[in-house]
């Protein structure tokens, strides 16, 4: 097992393409949508106070980048619980950007997530001498075991030094 | 006047403007993203970013919000964004950076029936310096009906 106990304590060549990690789950709360939405993507739907839930168009549904800080949350929760007294930039490894984000369903009050996270490519592209790229596909399923949400991700991790 | 139907290919919106304050982006990664860089001035300093910097996702954010704000001032009415084709972070926002996202739209799709239509832009987030922070290729979803009509 010592393969997984410290994910970030590995150097860029030592990270296995085909890695598989389950980051956790999270429930979203009505009041933590709405005020994730209220900030940072009010829907004219969601802010009336004549919304009810017989109004299909007005039900709450957690934005696309509220669902992305989630992730975040708990892939930095998850990677620090595995990389304890490494102080080197290898458990910082900075996103430089993502594709193929896509909400596949809503994501409503109530709902569960659980996040996966699977490498699926290591690139050649060397950053600042320094750092190599991690290519993630990322996915959330609901309680129902349903895809709800998936991105694939570019994440920096320090070359062995030569 | 129908606004959706105003809406030409390759027009192009400027939206507001936002200031990220220290406090703005240390509260983000408190709850979201709690790296040293996004909460440190001094692991900020010591990091890639050379200095404190804003989580990439909270700048995502306050970049839909801009989006947001500016599809509703062509009086859309906006319903959500199901899908992002590609997102690049090009340099990081630092305290007190004042940010504005520049939209080129490059199609529009109507489902009449439902009376949604679907537009995808490519959308710069620029500092005051005018370098480009963020590149994305963005769906969003609006109601193509004009607002007075909706609210009869």
């Amino acid at each position: 097992m010592s393969d997984t106990r410290h994910l970030r304590d590995r150097w860029f060549e030592d990270i296995p393409v085909g890695e598989f990690h389950v980051f956790g789950s999270h429930t979203f709360s009505s009041e933590e949508i709405n005020d994730f939405c209220q900030k940072y993507e009010p829907h004219p739907n969601q802010a009336s106070p004549q919304a009810t839930d017989s109004n299909v168009s007005a039900q709450q549904f957690a934005s696309v980048w509220h669902i992305c800080a989630v992730w975040m949350k708990l892939m930095v929760t998850y990677m620090e619980r595995y990389a304890m007294g490494v102080n080197d930039g290898r458990r910082n490894g900075a996103g430089i950007g993502f594709k193929d984000l896509q909400c596949i369903k809503p994501v409503r009050a109530g709902d569960t997530l659980t996040f996966t996270y699977e490498i699926v490519e290591k690139t050649d592209k060397v950053i600042r001498d320094k750092w190599g790229v991690i290519r993630s596909r990322n996915e959330a399923f609901n309680q129902h075991g349903e895809l709800v949400f998936s991105f694939v991700v570019d994440i920096l991790a320090e070359r062995r030094p030569h | 006047m129908n606004c959706w139907n105003n809406l030409t290919i390759g027009q192009t919106f400027e939206s507001s403007r936002a200031t990220f304050t220290r406090q703005d982006i240390v509260e983000f990664a408190e709850q979201f993203d709690p790296q040293p860089y996004h909460l440190q001035q001094k692991a900020g300093k010591e990091s890639i970013f050379n200095g404190l910097c804003a989580s990439g996702w909270h700048v995502c954010a306050v970049m839909m919000r801009l989006i947001v704000d500016s599809i509703s001032k062509q009086g859309l009415h906006y319903i959500g964004s199901p899908a992002v084709a590609e997102l690049r972070w090009r340099k990081p926002v630092y305290v007190n950076d004042s940010v504005y996202a520049v939209m080129t739209l490059d199609s529009k799709h109507e489902a009449a029936e439902q009376q949604v239509g679907t537009i995808e832009f490519t959308v710069q987030l620029k500092n005051q310096q005018a370098n480009n922070l963020v590149e994305m290729s963005i769906t969003v979803m609006s109601n193509i009906a004009p607002e007075s009509s909706r609210h009869e």
